[in-house]
């Protein structure tokens, strides 16, 4: 976890390419919308494996959100149950559920229809955030954070000097 | 010696102004580098064209500092490429693929693991399989040859199959279902001999042994277990000839009765007071006893005394003196005893009203016996009806006992089957403290073959064993972990014939959720060589002939199993062994002579709450009864004088046990009460030597003043004549 969190700052204060780290999160969101028991969400995840993101974004981001988003739970059963009800793609659903190891992506599953389809919904708009924030965030936060006085007190914390200047910080982590 | 930085390969390139923009520009994100690269880079021209080229100023670079910082900025740069990891991805495929032929390959090898270790996770022994083929493409699976052993006979196989194919749906089977259309499994035997032992291995045999342990056993079997034990045990020997024989029994007759009689709780309650009493007194009176022997004996000498042989006042007056010390002894006798006495007086009165209530008990005692045993005018052998019931009664419990286990761990397999789904196993703490819980959701099914995650359609069976004439099929429909989803209820019909037996079962088991019965069948077994023998049970008769039965088998959604069955034995022939009294004997054994065929009626109900309860029924034994009722009857005024001969004994017996315990009581006051006496007449005794050794002195006193006496009135009347003649 601290590996996660390193990476990302790291990522955020170097020359990381934005769209890395706004695909990782979207697809993070994505993933984590999807309850994880079915092939879709496996193959999502390999996906996310040959795709050039940085993973330290996406690992962190994807755990983190497996704690909230079980409160989303009853809305994403609402889409899904939607989504899976529309009379004109029934059609298609029936295609799909009689067509070999389609079945294993649970796709019927108002959760997984629900998870993919809020998962996508919210992909551009995370990514586009994302994106959008991260040069503001390495041109005028980052200073202002650096440059504020919070942050000046707290680096001073001994505890922190100490974190600072030890060559492996996971020691204190334990 | 420190090593020289070199700087990146990157920055000591020349870049056109586009290669420049793209590749070093374009990639910088962070404003203080970009101005650091900026700075760093300057332009020159390129000689033989012209073009203006960007490159590395090298004086900007003098320190290694700048050189390192400049490399970190060359890595970040050389991170940013494009979107897709093509290395990556081919290596992904590449596995899958690999994955893929290594499934292909050794699909056989994995089938034949997992079947083996499955049935002898099961079995507990060894498994074999000849040959086998998991054919995808095909949606078949056949098995050949599958030999399990017998692990309590390791050379010996449990059972062997000769060929098993299975056709599976291979769209159900993508969506993680095993929906299997067609099952075949031919050429079933078993007992065979195998030429290895088929024992497993200490660890697997360890594993298999914790495994068993740790089965929880059904209520119902439970109930059917304990009733065998019973059984075996002689407990349940509360019917047949040995109840007839208890009921002719003056003994045993007259013990059942002996709780109504008055006297055993009076001689009781004799038993456990009086003795104490008599241990109290027994002392005490020996004590007074003693003493009133010894005053009686130390004057004895006193009350001898003849007092007319006292010669002086002297020796009148020592006698006296030992009459009054005689009398004082005795008096402080008197005393000891007749405070002993009084005391004994209050003991002695409860002893005599007990002993009187006693006598009262003994005569109404006597008087309830005697009407006891005129109000016997027959012999009642409701005890004895179950003469044959109870035989066959035996018999099924038994059989029971060795066929609804089995019938049980398939009808447990196919509910666990069921539940599979529907149980919810408590989360571990590790679970609960990883894992936040999501919906499980709703699941929509689009057409029609939407089949639960287990469904067998058809499994048809077919066994033959030339050897032993054996030869039986099956066919069993349905076989789902969710019944509900299909709407059906396992079907199964099963026949199979051996020689002349035979058995045929058809029924339905149901584990729908509001289903009415969950086993719901019907029976019918013929041709059965039927041999029960009663071994040494005294009157209980042993029965053979040919067994058959028709009836149903259910089994309640609560596992109360309802069997209701009609049973026929042709060929019957009955027999029982000798037993005392011979006449009970003689008639029994005639009435089971003639018996030639039996028919019974059996309703059982077997459920974990209220045990067994088996009601057999069967015309023979109101006809047994009442041929034992009439020999019955001639022997009941044996029995009653048998039955008074027995009270009699016994209140003879109790009147000899109190009367002991009140005899000694009074003996023991009686010694007090006769010291007593004995005490006061001596004191008597004595006073009236007291009264004679007084007389005694006055009588010697006057013998002594007589002539003194005599001597003054002679010299008197001398004087006076004297006197007299001067006139």
């Amino acid at each position: 976890m601290y590996d996660y969190i390193e990476s990302f700052f790291t990522a955020l204060n170097e020359n990381v390419h934005p769209g890395d780290i706004a695909h990782a999160i979207a697809l993070a969101f994505l993933l984590a919308f999807i309850p994880n028991n079915n092939l879709l969400w496996m193959l999502i995840f390999f996906i996310t494996v040959f795709v050039r993101i940085h993973k330290g974004s996406f690992f962190l981001v994807l755990i983190l959100l497996s704690f909230v988003v079980p409160f989303a739970d009853v809305l994403i059963e609402q889409i899904g149950y939607v989504v899976l009800s529309l009379s004109f793609m029934e059609g298609i659903y029936t295609f799909l559920y009689q067509t070999p190891f389609i079945g294993l992506t649970n796709f019927n599953n108002t959760m997984v229809t629900g998870g993919l389809i809020l998962g996508l919904i919210t992909y551009i708009p995370v990514y586009l955030g994302v994106r959008a924030f991260i040069p503001y965030y390495r041109k005028d936060l980052y200073p202002k954070i650096i440059d504020s006085k919070l942050v000046k007190a707290f680096y001073k914390i001994p505890l922190i000097q100490k974190i600072i200047n030890t060559p492996d910080p996971r020691g204190f982590i334990k | 010696m420190k090593k020289k930085v070199k700087l990146s390969p990157l920055f000591r390139k020349k870049y056109t102004e586009k290669q420049y923009q793209k590749k070093i520009l374009k990639k910088l994100f962070i404003a203080s580098d970009k101005e650091l690269i900026e700075s760093s880079f300057i332009t020159v021209q390129e000689p033989k064209k012209g073009k203006t080229l960007y490159q590395i100023n090298p004086e900007s670079i003098a320190t290694e500092e700048q050189i390192e910082e400049l490399n970190g900025i060359a890595e970040q740069l050389k991170l940013q490429k494009g979107r897709f990891n093509f290395v990556a991805i081919i290596s992904g495929l590449a596995c899958i693929l690999i994955l893929a032929l290594v499934l292909t390959v050794f699909r056989n090898p994995l089938s034949r693991l997992i079947l083996t270790s499955a049935l002898e996770g099961s079995f507990g022994a060894k498994c074999e399989i000849g040959r086998i083929d998991f054919d995808l493409l095909n949606t078949r699976f056949t098995a050949e040859h599958i030999a399990v052993a017998n692990k309590d006979a390791p050379m010996k196989n449990l059972f062997e199959i000769g060929k098993t194919e299975l056709y599976f749906n291979l769209l159900e089977m993508t969506r993680g279902k095993l929906v299997v259309e067609n099952v075949e499994v031919t050429k079933v035997q078993w007992n065979t001999v195998r030429a290895k032992s088929g024992a497993l291995s200490v660890k697997k045999q360890k594993a298999f042994d914790k495994k068993q342990k740790k089965a929880k056993p059904n209520p119902v079997t439970a109930s059917i277990t304990n009733e065998v034990g019973k059984i075996t045990s002689g407990v349940s020997a509360d019917s047949g000839i040995a109840a007839i024989k208890n009921q002719l029994d003056p003994v045993q007759f007259f013990e059942k009765e002996k709780a109504s009689l008055l006297s055993p709780p009076i001689v009781a309650q004799i038993s456990s007071t009086v003795p104490a009493l008599s241990s109290k007194w027994d002392a005490k009176s020996t004590e007074v006893r003693a003493d009133v022997d010894k005053t009686i004996s130390d004057g004895k000498k006193v009350s001898e005394l003849k007092v007319d042989s006292i010669k002086t006042v002297e020796e009148a007056k020592i006698a006296l003196n030992d009459i009054n010390a005689a009398i004082a002894s005795t008096q402080k006798s008197v005393a000891l005893a007749q405070e002993t006495s009084q005391a004994i007086s209050a003991d002695t009165s409860t002893v005599s009203a007990l002993s009187k209530n006693a006598e009262t008990a003994m005569k109404a005692d006597t008087l309830r016996i005697k009407n006891m045993t005129d109000s016997v005018k027959a012999l009642n052998l409701d005890s004895g009806k179950g003469m044959i019931s109870g035989v066959f009664n035996t018999y099924l419990i038994t059989k029971l006992g060795s066929f609804y286990p089995y019938a049980e761990k398939g009808l447990s397999f196919l509910r666990n089957m069921q539940n599979a789904k529907k149980k919810n196993e408590k989360p571990t703490m590790e679970s609960k403290s990883s894992a936040i819980e999501r919906l499980a959701g709703r699941e929509f099914i689009f057409g029609d073959n939407s089949m639960p995650k287990i469904l067998f359609k058809n499994v048809s069976v077919s066994a033959i064993d030339e050897a032993n004439g054996i030869s039986g099929s099956a066919i069993i429909q349905n076989i789902t972990d969710d019944a509900d989803r299909i709407n059906k209820p396992i079907f199964l019909k099963l026949d199979s014939t051996q020689k002349n037996m035979s058995e045929y079962v058809s029924g339905t088991i149901d584990l729908r959720t509001l289903a009415e019965y969950l086993v719901n069948s019907e029976f019918t077994v013929a041709g059965y060589p039927l041999v029960l023998d009663s071994g040494a049970q005294t009157g209980v008769p042993s029965i053979a002939g040919n067994l058959k039965a028709a009836g149903t088998f259910s089994i309640a959604p609560d596992e109360t199993v309802r069997i209701s069955s009609g049973l026929f034995v042709s060929n019957a022939k009955a027999t029982v062994a000798a037993f005392e009294p011979e006449f009970l004997y003689s008639s029994f054994n005639d009435s089971l002579s003639d018996i030639k065929e039996i028919k019974l009626d059996v309703k059982a109900e077997i459920s974990g709450k209220n045990g067994v309860n088996l009601d057999i029924k069967t015309d023979l034994d109101s006809v047994l009864n009442k041929a034992l009722q009439g020999q019955v009857s001639k022997q009941v005024e044996q029995f009653k004088a048998g039955v008074r001969k027995q009270g009699d004994s016994y209140l003879a017996e109790q009147k000899k046990i109190y009367s002991a315990e009140i005899g000694r009581f009074n003996e023991i006051s009686g010694k007090a009460n006769s010291a007593l006496a004995d005490i006061k007449k001596n004191e008597q005794v004595l006073q009236s030597k007291k009264a004679e050794a007084e007389k005694r002195i006055q009588s010697i006193a006057m013998e002594k003043a007589a002539p003194v006496q005599k001597a003054a009135t002679d010299a008197g009347l001398n004087a006076a004549n004297s006197i007299r003649k001067l006139f």
